[in-house]
């Protein structure tokens, strides 16, 4: 930069600053005329050019569409002076797109379809290299009142639908559809007003419909709508509708009727279960539902005699909670010859436990006002089965779903020793001071409790012990028991023995 | 003999013609108060704080610009001036700033340069900042060895913010508790670039015009005597200061109004001046001094007012933009060839595709500055002319920044001059 410091009555000092850095040599210069110059290499010349970073003036940016009719609009853009620009326009929806190109802007694009929105992005080739495209902005096109862009269908029916459109004042609108199902050629009809109700459909299949306006007396190649439809079967169940939804009960009720058979399809969304029900009308009550679960339902129809391939769209539904249900069925303390059932709910009619000896197939149905139940007499190394169900508000509830256990194997200790044998069942010291040894014999493998009761019954200590054929040990430590007489009790599951022991 | 008289006076008439053509430093305008300074410095009798403790911190710069025809421009001599002014009130408008409080010696300029860029800002409507007197104080760069307690003055604070490394907003580097250990925490976003530095020497009309137009204006004076009491030259009943002595500059503060009338006491030994007359002046002293941080220094105060500083001019930051300079600081020097007439050519290249969109120069004298960029030299010769700037008025000396009037694109290590 060159600058001229021009004063008046004195001379002029040009400014430079000492201290800087010392600036590149042969760039600064300094002069008393401006003509010649001379290298100024070793001060700092205090002059400064501020400068942002360049704006590319060639290149297209912000694209915008104007002066739009139905069928051309303007597309100007900013950026100048590059070898090309190429304008890409697409309709909304569609991958492909045109393209124009021009040397500057604004160009026009014609042959656009009238209310449709567009896709405009622009892309500059400088030095022979096209450069990305702009973002995309959408124009519409206006519409001509006369010239249907829009195809409406409904009314549809199994055979026939009504065809609408958004114009009117053509001489004539040719509509075109087509079964694209089966790949049936195509069929015409002609309106001169807005709408026009077509028949001979085939239920359940697609149809496309499409169509244009002669406005002028001849035939446009602009062609508009092609919009897809399925004829309807008026039996074809569309949309089912879940009611009267109790804790076990609801209803299911569908708009199709006079099909041969409705089958419907109840499924525990939780479990996968899924119970088919068929009917000839158009609902379907459910009972034996657990409360608080969702369901889902569907529904098809066989119409002359064939099954379609698809249900109607399913309908989500939630049974209502009961705390009066039975669940979480759970099966403890479990002996050789007995078992403890307890579940949650209360406050049922009547509770149902149904346990089947699975080797033998018996079964037996222990009703019950509440829980839980102990059952004895089971068989010693046995499977079995167990499932509850309550009676609420008249009806039963479904079982719930089964649950399996064994009884335990092995032969009773004290029925061994009946016979006035003697197992050896003692307690070793005794009196005791804190830990004591528990010992016995036994025949079989088998498992038992040992408890530790004081004279008034409360039990104080309690050991669930497996025992093997012959001697067994145990220990005991009744080092927190206070003072005084305990009974030490061996129970096997079926018998029991007792041994007093003196806590010191 | 005729002809021997006549070779001399040909190689006299050379030798001229050669010794025009020669650089030479050119005079400058030396600062009296620099040299008592270094004298102070020099016999250990230099204060950075006042009699009873204030903080101070002015260096006097060693040279002031040349000041010669600061009303060169005709409306600097047709101004009429109210014979009041205070920018706390103006027409009910407050374009003051809160009273900084320096605490330690050493950034009195600091805190007097920020209260100018903050009133300035306030008044011109570009908004209400607080800026960092901490980044400026530590970061000017301006004289190796200087420390946050040595002081420093409005030429330093003109390089650091005329070459863009601020001033940013307090928030970005907080004053806190300095001490004379702290140093340059690092450059922060500048809240705006500042685009103009000026100063006018011994002009209290222009003083005054500036402050109306600008806002309050960086001066220097000399603190003496006690702030408490009025045994020196400070009246703390009526905030009036007079020092009628010579033992130099050493506190920055801001001008930010007047009264022509204004009585000033003064302190014991000043006493009053002869005439009425006051500069309202902003303090870094806290709210606890004088009249909530201000107080009044005479017209005839010997020290005060010598000249003023200001910055009349910025723009905003733009994270992307770039300042091409050779020069780190206000010019120290200069040189020249005896005449009204200077040239000086620069190079620089460019280090990106890039708009040049403005010029910026100093000058130590008042006068004209004209501007063209080329393209190319050839020899001597300059073409390919890029933008101009046509002849501008510079009513003070200075830094001024001119915009192109259209912006020159220039490509990547292209050279421009």
């Amino acid at each position: 930069m060159k600058v001229k410091y021009t004063t008046t009555g004195y001379t002029f000092p040009i400014p430079y600053d000492t201290d800087s850095p010392a600036p590149v040599a042969g760039n600064q210069w300094i002069g008393s005329t401006g003509a010649s110059w001379s290298a100024k290499d070793d001060k700092c010349l205090s002059v400064r050019v501020f400068a942002t970073p360049s704006t590319d003036n060639q290149t297209a940016t912000d694209p915008v569409a104007s002066s739009i009719t139905s069928t051309s609009a303007s597309i100007s853009w900013t950026g100048s002076g590059a070898q090309s620009y190429r304008v890409k326009y697409r309709l909304k929806g569609d991958v492909d797109f045109l393209t124009k190109d021009a040397t500057a802007s604004p160009t026009t694009i014609s042959s656009l379809y009238q209310d449709t929105t567009y896709y405009v992005s622009i892309s500059t080739e400088i030095d022979d290299v096209w450069g990305a495209y702009t973002s995309e902005v959408p124009f519409n096109t206006t519409h001509d009142a006369a010239v249907a862009t829009r195809v409406y269908v409904d009314n549809i029916t199994a055979k026939t639908a009504r065809i609408s459109w958004n114009a009117i004042g053509a001489q004539r609108y040719q509509i075109v559809y087509q079964n694209i199902t089966d790949g049936d050629a195509v069929k015409l009809a002609y309106s001169s007003g807005s709408s026009i109700t077509i028949s001979n459909l085939i239920p359940l299949k697609t149809y496309r419909v499409w169509m244009r306006s002669n406005v002028t007396g001849s035939w446009p190649g602009e062609w508009y709508g092609f919009v897809e439809f399925v004829p309807q079967d008026d039996r074809t169940p569309t949309t089912v509708i879940v009611s009267d939804i109790t804790g076990t009960t609801a209803r299911a009720s569908w708009d199709g009727a006079g099909a041969d058979s409705y089958q419907v399809v109840l499924r525990n969304v939780a479990t996968g279960a899924s119970t088919y029900y068929y009917t000839p009308a158009s609902y379907r009550d459910f009972s034996g539902l657990s409360p608080g679960t969702e369901y889902s339902v569907v529904v098809r129809a066989k119409i002359d005699g064939s099954w379609p391939p698809s249900f109607c769209e399913a309908t989500i539904f939630n049974t209502i909670a009961d705390g009066r249900f039975p669940g979480d069925l759970a099966v403890s303390n479990i002996t050789q010859t007995s078992a403890k059932f307890t579940w949650t709910g209360a406050g049922a009619t009547l509770y149902t436990i149904n346990f089947a000896n699975l080797s033998t197939g018996a079964s037996v149905y222990r009703s019950l006002l509440n829980g839980p139940r102990t059952e004895s007499n089971l068989s010693p190394g046995t499977p079995y089965m167990a499932r509850i169900r309550a009676y609420i508000d008249g009806a039963y509830t479904p079982f719930s779903d089964p649950i399996y256990f064994e009884t335990l194997s092995g032969k009773s200790l004290l029925s061994d020793y009946s016979g006035g044998k003697d197992n050896g069942f003692v307690v070793f010291p005794n009196p005791v001071l804190e830990k004591a040894d528990v010992l016995f014999a036994s025949e079989a493998t088998g498992k038992g409790e040992i408890s530790v009761f004081d004279l008034q019954g409360k039990k104080h200590l309690g050991l669930i012990v497996d025992f093997l054929p012959g001697n067994n040990v145990y220990e005991l430590n009744m080092g927190n028991l206070s003072q005084g007489i305990y009974i030490v009790s061996m129970f096997d599951g079926e018998n029991i023995q007792y041994y007093k022991v003196i806590k010191q | 003999m005729k002809k021997f008289t006549l070779i001399i006076i040909w190689l006299f008439a050379l030798g001229l013609s050669v010794f025009a053509q020669q650089a030479q430093d050119e005079p400058l305008n030396q600062n009296p108060n620099y040299s008592k300074y270094l004298q102070k410095i020099a016999n250990g009798t230099w204060q950075t704080v006042s009699d009873d403790g204030r903080p101070l911190g002015y260096i006097p710069p060693q040279t002031l610009p040349n000041n010669d025809y600061y009303n060169l421009h005709p409306a600097n001599t047709t101004r009429s001036l109210p014979a009041t002014y205070d920018l706390r009130n103006v027409s009910g408008q407050n374009y003051m700033t809160a009273v900084g409080d320096q605490d330690i010696s050493g950034p009195c300029w600091a805190f007097a340069t920020v209260a100018s860029l903050e009133s300035s800002w306030k008044k011109k409507s570009i908004g209400t900042f607080d800026l960092s007197e901490r980044n400026l104080t530590t970061c000017h760069d301006y004289y190796t060895g200087w420390t946050i307690c040595d002081g420093g003055n409005a030429q330093a604070a003109s390089g650091y913010l005329t070459r863009f490394d601020g001033p940013t907003l307090e928030a970005n580097d907080p004053y806190g508790s300095p001490d004379c250990e702290t140093t340059c925490g690092g450059l922060e976003t500048p809240a705006r670039y500042v685009t103009g530095a000026l100063t006018i020497t011994e002009n209290p009309a222009a003083y005054k015009q500036s402050i109306m137009d600008h806002g309050g204006v960086y001066t220097s004076m000399g603190w003496y005597g006690a702030s408490y009491n009025s045994t020196g030259y400070y009246n703390p009943a009526d905030q009036t200061y007079y020092y009628n002595g010579a033992e130099g500059t050493n506190h920055g503060v801001t001008i930010v109004g007047w009264d022509d009338n204004k009585v000033v006491t003064g302190g014991a030994t000043g006493g009053a001046p002869s005439g009425n007359g006051a500069w309202l002046i902003k303090n870094s002293w806290g709210t606890g001094f004088g009249d909530g941080g201000y107080f009044w220094i005479s017209y005839e105060d010997t020290e005060a007012a010598g000249y003023v500083s200001y910055w009349p001019t910025s723009t905003s930051y733009d994270a992307d933009a770039q300042l091409y300079h050779r020069d780190k600081h206000p010019p120290r020097s200069g040189t020249g060839y005896g005449n009204e007439v200077g040239y000086v050519l620069v190079k620089y290249v460019a280090s990106a595709d890039q708009k040049l969109e403005k010029v910026s120069a100093w000058t130590r004298r008042t006068g004209f500055m004209a501007i063209e960029i080329y393209d190319t030299k050839t020899g001597n010769v300059l073409s390919d002319l890029l933008a101009s700037v046509s002849e501008q008025t510079c009513d003070f000396p200075g830094y001024y920044t001119y915009d192109l009037s259209s912006p020159v694109e220039i490509a990547e290590e292209k050279i421009f001059m």
